[in-house]
């Protein structure tokens, strides 16, 4: 058993290499995703495996996001399992109504007699393009009932919940945050993380609904995904030359949420800080800290408190979008704030 | 305007009352005085008056409904026109909370009894905190908050639970060979227990004590209990003459009718004096209201009808609150003297022993007298030992010449 | 065509009369059920239409794949959704053929090839040809039927769909049903060609416009787009002109359509047309079909006295289903 050193770029490949190689139902549809020369995608994920597999099951389209979605939900309902992507995630918005009136109410309305089994990525987060290609989106897939909602922090996450979603039998969504997939082989975000870690060759699931506790602390339970978790960690080592020793919560899995590890992590250090990337208003923080005030209510020494992106569009001047996505200093002060009483 | 009617203190217990019924409805015209509703607490049933003239714009508890002290009950606006839109919600809301709060109790709130205002003061505290402080039976209000809102923390807590074991392990344990009856701390006695505890914990007492010569006012009381029982009057007690001088007494010294509010002392106009009167299960404090404008034969009538509602619990809200000072004779018990602690916020209060006869030196001769000792326990943040002494002396000379009180016949309405 | 008619086998055209006559008796029932308030729910009425549904699923086997519309009766029963299943459904029962939870717009089998029918206009018509691409990449010889009205053919979807389908070769045929209205705005208004048909060329693909009202010539015309997209030749867009002789929905009076509009439409209805035709070209007496009229009232009767007798679905069936694979 061998593992790579990957970004998270690399990992997705992977995942749907191996799940491709699997079964021949996995399928990948979308724009630019297969073309012999091309880019592979949005940010190279599916570059190479038209080579492998060839263009009818990389399969490129004209620009029409409701169809791509539609399609994918028309694949899925006779039993093959398409993987969509959107080239940035802002695009979904084009084809809403698939998303939501047709690939997550289908199972339901039908009792069950027909399943949605589909992945559809989505490159979101902020990276100087400005309001139309920068959102995250959790918030509005979350709020759907019938869909799954999955983000990523790292490589090895990314790979073993790509895998888990293609074999989900729901239809999942699938968020990417641009600054994190990795400069290797392909297009570098300015500002990007690019982290790299070991991955396993083999495939691998992460079930979905579960989070990951990235780093044990008594002081503050701190919640985060995708990117933020990175800028919570970096908080959380500056926090502990004062003293404030912080848990880092990952939060990976948005719907199903496991809403249990987190209670637990709670009741331990009773105060929870939740840091998203998303416009504060309605965002998925929104609806952690509303369960969990109904359910930890009584072990809570602060208020729940959210670090989040400010309800307005993306603006693209660096200088504004630095002020807009939150950051490492604010997250800092918050959790002194909450500590501190 | 608009402005909350809130369930004040009842005295009795300080904990969760019912009400039982509701004697206005929305738009009635309500004069300050008139009862509006009908309470229940742990020890008696009672009604509850305006305090203010107004309408009664919307009626916010069932009746039936368990709430907490200071719950507003109902608003009242001067205006009949007033919409009531917008107004902040109450504590209600615990009620009513998805939450299953079966086995948590109501967080208990502190009474403020200044003469100003009938409301009440929230403690800040984080929920954990609450309950934390319930858990280890320390009332909130004896816990100094640490949070920049000065909310109550859970350090603070922490703190409270272990400077409470230290004061705890000085004291060894006692081993029963007996038979131990175990009775929970509730009701009457729960408000003793954190009242006392409190008075103690908070406020620096000072005491001072004169022993008084009685032998006119037994005389005097005498004839006035002659010319009472000829007019159908009640007769005046040693009590009653004591109310009378201790309230003319605070007109002389009034910085001991004061309370100390921390970063304020209040000193009240009014002197309103609270009769200690004992009961099986504990004790009670009813108010004379006005006590320096009330004559001794009013008094009598008064603290006649008090122990008379003592005995049958009837007392009412008005009853029970606004004391600035109080009184309390153990003398029938034959007591020489005692001391008492102070009920807060009050300042003062003045503790009386058993009137006894005793040889002593009168115009150079040994002679029986009757003597009286007084002992006063004062705030000393408020009253120093010179204002203490002046009262006492003050209040021993009115007692050694009762004429100086002047006799009126009782008025017709007492309050 | 018309020589071509008469090569159908008598089977083949007496059930099709069957079906029509089943799908108007029933949805006639369903009206004044409606009319005496005992409907629990909305109706999209399909008569004067039937020769459409019951051409088009003549021409298809069983698990070829239909996708329907808020319109999808007609379409259902000519399938071979059973019609106390759909009666059922309507009626919001447990025994509905999505046990209440689809109701009239959503009806489904997955058993005879019906995924479950879409009540957002034109949003099964990329959906369709989804599903087409899955069929080819399974390697199967199944087919897709898209079902849309005049109305959907402006949709973004529409376009999105048919250019996906035309462009990835897809085993579709589009069935447009142009019944000239879209709810009450009249085709006029909303598109300025003579013929939806006009549009396949946009695509690069073949389109038709044909008469709605004849029930054979529907058939053969499918029959052919069929076999085209079976053999891999691609999608085709069928536009058959057609008339709905009831109001959009069921609280619609039709206050838009001049009387004399509707007679002359009426006066074409695909049932008449065919009963002349098996009399004419096929020989047979008016007993059979009379036969057949009165099996349908009984059969009607039957499916909605079960609707209105079966039991509601249990409560907990709010909550169950909404994701696959964790039992419910």
């Amino acid at each position: 058993m061998s593992s790579y050193a990957m970004t998270m770029a690399e990992a997705l490949r992977d995942a749907l290499r191996l799940a491709m190689r699997q079964d021949p139902r996995v399928f990948i549809i979308g724009e630019d995703v297969g073309i012999a020369g091309g880019f592979g995608g949005g940010f190279t994920v599916t570059l190479g495996l038209s080579d492998e597999f060839g263009h009818e099951r990389v399969m490129d389209t004209p620009i029409s996001e409701i169809a791509i979605i539609g399609a994918a939900v028309g694949a899925a309902l006779t039993g093959m399992r398409p993987v969509a992507e959107m080239q940035y995630g802002d695009f979904v918005f084009c084809g809403m109504d698939q998303v939501i009136n047709q690939a997550a109410k289908i199972h339901y309305m039908s009792d069950g007699q027909f399943s949605v089994p589909l992945v559809l990525r989505l490159p979101v987060g902020a990276s100087r393009r400005g309001a139309q290609h920068s959102q995250c989106s959790e918030a509005y897939f979350m709020h759907t009932p019938g869909l799954k909602v999955v983000s990523p922090s790292n490589p090895y996450d990314a790979k073993g919940m790509l895998l888990a979603s293609i074999w989900d039998n729901n239809p999942v969504i699938f968020l990417e945050h641009k600054l994190l997939y990795g400069g290797k082989g392909g297009r570098k975000e300015k500002t990007s993380l690019d982290p790299i870690m070991e991955v396993p060759e083999e495939a691998y699931e992460i079930p979905l609904g579960t989070v990951a506790v990235k780093r044990q602390g008594k002081d503050i339970t701190i919640l985060a995904n995708m990117l933020m978790v990175h800028r919570a960690l970096e908080a959380a080592e500056i926090l502990s030359q004062e003293g404030i020793d912080a848990e880092v919560i990952d939060v990976r899995c948005l719907v199903p949420l496991d809403l249990a590890t987190i209670e637990i992590s709670v009741q331990k250090t009773t105060r929870v800080l939740i840091v998203e990337e998303d416009n504060l208003t309605g965002g998925w923080g929104a609806e952690v800290a509303a369960r969990l005030a109904e359910k930890a209510f009584y072990y809570l020494d602060a208020p729940i408190t959210r670090v989040a992106a400010p309800d307005v569009p993306v603006p693209c001047a660096p200088i504004l979008e630095s002020i807009y996505v939150p950051s490492v200093e604010k997250v800092v002060i918050a959790v002194r704030e909450l500590v501190n009483g | 305007m608009i402005f909350e009617i809130v369930i004040p203190n009842l005295g009795a217990t300080g904990s969760d009352v019912v009400i039982d019924d509701w004697l206005v409805r929305p738009g009635d015209y309500v004069e300050a005085g008139k009862p509006i509703y009908v309470v229940s607490t742990d020890k008696a049933t009672v009604e509850v008056e305006a305090f203010r003239n107004g309408y009664i714009r919307e009626l916010l508890v069932e009746p039936g409904t368990r709430i907490p002290l200071g719950t507003v009950v109902a608003l009242i606006t001067d205006s009949p026109d007033l919409r009531v839109d917008g107004f902040p919600d109450n504590n209600l809301n615990e009620l009513t909370s998805s939450h299953d709060v079966g086995q948590i109790e109501r967080p208990e709130k502190w009474v403020g009894e200044s003469g100003n205002e009938l409301g009440m003061r929230r403690i800040l505290a984080s929920p954990l905190a609450r309950r934390l402080a319930r858990e280890a039976r320390i009332p909130l209000e004896n816990i100094k908050g640490s949070g920049k809102q000065g909310q109550i923390l859970r350090r603070d807590v922490q703190q409270a639970i272990d400077s409470q074991h230290l004061s705890k392990s000085i004291f060894p344990g006692v081993g029963s060979e007996g038979r131990v009856v175990s009775v929970p701390v509730s009701g009457m006695r729960r408000s003793i227990v954190q009242r006392t505890q409190l008075s103690k914990s908070d406020i620096p007492h000072y005491y001072a004590s004169v022993t008084i010569d009685m032998s006119e006012a037994k005389a005097f009381l005498l004839e006035t209990k002659a010319f009472a029982e000829k007019k159908g009057w009640s007769s005046p007690t040693i009590t009653d003459l004591s109310i009378r001088a201790a309230a003319s007494a605070l007109r002389q010294s009034p910085q001991i009718n004061a309370s100390f509010q921390g970063e304020e002392i209040l000193y009240y106009e009014d002197i309103h004096i609270g009769l200690v009167i004992g009961l099986p299960e504990g004790i009670q404090v009813p108010v004379i209201h006005h006590a320096d404008r009330k004559s001794l034969y009013t008094l009598a009538a008064i603290t006649d009808r008090l122990k008379e509602k003592a005995k049958t619990g009837a007392f009412t809200s008005q009853d029970l609150i606004g004391s600035t000072f109080s009184i309390s004779n153990l003398g029938m018990f034959g007591l020489d003297s005692f001391i008492a602690v102070i009920n807060p916020p009050e300042a003062g209060i003045l503790a009386l022993g058993a009137v006894q006869q005793i040889p002593a030196v009168w115009n150079d001769q040994v002679v029986p007298r009757w003597r009286m000792t007084a002992v006063l326990s004062v705030d000393h943040r408020v009253v120093d030992g010179i204002v203490a002494a002046r009262f006492l002396d003050e209040f021993r000379q009115l007692l050694e010449h009762p004429v100086v009180l002047s006799l009126t016949a009782p008025e017709e309405n007492s309050e | 065509m018309k020589a071509d008619d008469r090569k159908i086998p008598l089977a083949i055209v007496m059930d099709m009369f069957r079906r029509m006559v089943l799908i108007r008796v029933f949805e006639d029932r369903l009206y004044h059920l409606f009319l005496q308030g005992l409907v629990p729910g909305t109706l999209h009425q399909y008569q004067g239409q039937e020769a459409i549904a019951v051409g088009v699923c003549s021409a298809l086997r069983e698990d070829d794949f239909i996708f329907s519309t808020h319109r999808p009766v007609g379409h259902a029963i000519a399938k071979g959704v059973p019609l106390t299943a759909i009666a059922a459904e309507i009626w919001g029962k447990g025994t509905g053929c999505a046990r209440g939870r689809g109701g009239q717009m959503h009806l489904v089998d997955a058993s005879i090839g019906m995924p479950p029918s879409n009540a957002i206009v034109g949003a099964n018509i990329p959906i369709a040809a989804g599903a087409a691409i899955g069929f080819k990449l399974l390697g199967l010889d199944r087919i897709v039927i898209s079902f849309f009205g005049d109305g959907a053919s402006n949709t973004g979807a529409f376009h999105e769909g048919l250019n996906l389908a035309a462009v990835k070769n897809a085993p579709v045929v589009f069935v447009c049903e142009n019944n000239q209205y879209a709810a009450s705005t009249h085709i006029t208004l909303t598109t300025r060609i003579e013929a939806i048909a006009e549009r396949a060329m946009a695509y690069g693909i073949p389109g038709y416009s044909l008469d709605g009202m004849d029930i054979l010539g529907v058939y053969q015309s499918v029959v052919a787009a069929v076999d085209r997209a079976r053999k891999g030749e691609g999608p085709t867009l069928l536009e058959f002109k057609t008339y709905r002789f009831m109001g959009h929905s069921r609280g619609d009076p039709g206050g838009y359509r001049l009387k004399q509009e509707v007679d002359e439409w009426r006066v074409r209805d695909p049932i008449l047309r065919l009963r002349n035709k098996l009399h004419t070209d096929f020989d047979q007496g008016e007993q059979p079909l009379l036969e057949i009229e009165a099996q349908a009232q009984v059969e009607v009767e039957n499916a909605i006295q079960f609707a209105i007798s079966s039991p509601d679905p249990a409560a907990e069936e709010t909550f169950s289903r909404v994701f696959a694979g964790e039992g419910g």
